[in-house]
């Protein structure tokens, strides 16, 4: 499975929680300024680059955790990835994309634009940085639920009982969530044997 | 033009003569930004490049068309909006012809 967190300049947010998810940083503290600024890409990205996807690492069950930046658009990457998906027969379930954008602050918002956007990296940095931490457990419960959601899919992919792909049951309502009127009749049946398009014919209109 | 919300979406067009699919992809000013994502996840499927061409417009828009495409957001100017933009590609059409007869001769 491949993680994609996405956010407007795939600078602050994005890598911050790609980050997180490898570990590079904690989840139960918050880091200090020195540590965003190991991490590979944290206030890097240039504009001329949004639209890649970079490559971070692989996490602990194996999946491979990458960012990018999509700028105010994310409905066009989600689309793109979806429709070329399609075309080129990779499963739906292969993939994983996670907006990271709704856990960023103003702070971040303002220092990611003045560093990112004017230029102004000395002043940019210390201010992103600090609103980085203070959102900081926002992208960590994100993280959780996205590790959540990553085990649960590897845990179906592992036992076949608990696979996400539905087997037909053979007919309407015979699941096995399905539960039989008193009357011991199976509703649906009479459903599927007369059709819309007989009632049509024979109402004689 | 009456789709909406069709940003980033690869529509399917059909086939050429040469037995290459053709779409559409609006991509509302990211231009470059939608490439590097194309390429990019070809990359890391280990898709070979060659399998899509990314072939920007190289005919702009004219004010036809943009008076015509905004005017076909609106449910009630829709039909005017289609004249006119209608009246904008008929402009640009030998233009258009010429640019797609280029990109035939190429791939």
């Amino acid at each position: 499975m491949k993680i994609i967190y996405h956010c407007y300049g795939g600078a602050h947010s994005s890598v911050t929680a790609a980050a997180i998810h490898l570990g590079l940083l904690p989840m139960d503290r918050v880091p200090q300024h020195e540590a965003f600024s190991k991490i590979p890409l944290y206030d890097r990205q240039d504009a001329n680059e949004h639209g890649h996807i970079f490559f971070l690492g692989t996490d602990e069950i194996g999946n491979d955790v990458y960012l990018t930046a999509r700028r105010s658009r994310p409905e066009v990457l989600e689309r793109i990835y979806e429709d070329l998906s399609g075309m080129f027969d990779i499963p739906r379930e292969d993939y994983f994309l996670v907006n990271v954008m709704k856990k960023v602050n103003l702070t971040m918002k303002i220092g990611g634009f003045l560093s990112r956007r004017w230029g102004f990296i000395k002043f940019g940095r210390p201010i992103v940085t600090s609103g980085t931490q203070t959102a900081y457990f926002g992208f960590v419960d994100l993280v959780k639920k996205v590790k959540n959601i990553e085990r649960c899919y590897n845990e179906e992919k592992e036992d076949p009982l608990l696979q996400r792909q539905q087997v037909s049951t053979g007919r309407p309502g015979g699941g096995y969530s399905y539960r039989p009127p008193a009357g011991g009749k199976a509703a649906g049946q009479n459903q599927v044997l007369e059709t819309p398009v007989f009632e049509f014919k024979k109402r004689g209109r | 033009m009456n789709l909406k919300n069709v940003e980033g979406r690869i529509i399917p067009l059909g086939n050429d003569p040469a037995g290459n699919s053709v779409f559409a992809l609006s991509v509302k000013g990211e231009r470059g930004m939608v490439h590097r994502l194309v390429e990019s996840m070809l990359a890391i499927y280990n898709i070979p490049q060659e399998e899509i061409a990314l072939v920007d417009s190289e005919v702009s828009d004219n004010m036809y068309l943009m008076a015509g495409g905004t005017l076909c957001r609106s449910s009630f100017f829709a039909p005017v909006g289609q004249l006119i933009a209608m009246a904008g590609l008929r402009k640009i059409y030998e233009r258009l012809t010429q640019w797609a007869a280029d990109v035939k001769s190429t791939y």
